[in-house]
């Protein structure tokens, strides 16, 4: 593996991103998911047309989707989408463990919508809508964007000299 | 697993964590990782911390667990038979 001869120091790879520390990253990172998944879940398993139902699940979607965006713009995101001359050797290992759990989590979520699909079809006949299927996809894309930053997170150590 | 000695060395050089992570050119953190044993470096950031501490990679890596330092320096120190 390439050891970079000039890595830069942390705090001038991350100007410019939200400088957060491990706990409060992984705080953000399980409220972010669990947002959006428990959204998107309950908007499935709530009954349809009553307001308090849609109120909880848009609400939780929402609040899902911002704190994904500020997990997007912390310096955790940037070790997931770094240049490869900025992060360190092991850096760029848990990046790519990171990536790979985030592919892993993606295609097991597929198998799993389709599996619902199915079941639901053939043995409660029940058809998901377009709008179902956005939400899901939804939910899908934004924990698949901030998946490798929220494990990095739960990988990192505070610096103790 | 690889075991190591980096923290007894940097220890005896007086050197933070910070400091060592700037003369290797790694990520401070990357030093708390080797240390607990939890990432095995590269043979590159091997030879680079054996090349900081002086000594050879052997001296610092290894394979086996070390022993703890107590029973080294014991085991040095014990008279030979007949001399007490």
């Amino acid at each position: 593996m390439r050891l970079n001869q000039s890595v830069p120091s942390n705090e001038v790879k991350h100007k410019g991103y939200l400088s957060l520390q491990p706990g409060t990253a992984r705080v953000l990172s399980v409220v972010a998911l669990g947002c959006l998944h428990l959204g998107s879940v309950l908007s499935f398993a709530l009954p349809k047309g009553l307001s308090w139902a849609t109120l909880i699940t848009s609400g939780l979607s929402l609040v899902g989707m911002l704190v994904a965006v500020i997990m997007f713009l912390c310096s955790y995101s940037f070790i997931a989408n770094a240049p490869e001359g900025w992060i360190d050797e092991r850096e760029l290992t848990e990046r790519n463990a990171a990536y790979l759990r985030a592919l892993q989590y993606v295609v097991v979520m597929i198998l799993v919508g389709l599996l619902v699909l199915e079941v639901a079809s053939r043995f409660l006949s029940h058809q998901f809508t377009a709008e179902e299927f956005t939400k899901y996809l939804n939910v899908l894309f934004f924990s698949s964007m901030i998946m490798p930053a929220c494990l990095l997170a739960w990988r990192d150590q505070p610096v103790v000299d | 697993m690889i075991h190591n000695r980096i923290a007894l060395y940097r220890t005896e050089k007086g050197l933070s964590r910070r400091e060592l992570a700037e003369r290797v050119e790694v990520n401070p953190q990357t030093i708390g990782f080797l240390e607990r044993g939890t990432y095995s470096p590269s043979v590159e950031l091997a030879l680079k911390l054996a090349r900081e501490f002086g000594v050879k990679v052997e001296a610092i890596f290894s394979l086996e667990p070390y022993p703890p330092l107590a029973d080294e320096l014991g085991s040095r120190m014990e008279l030979p038979e007949g001399d007490s």
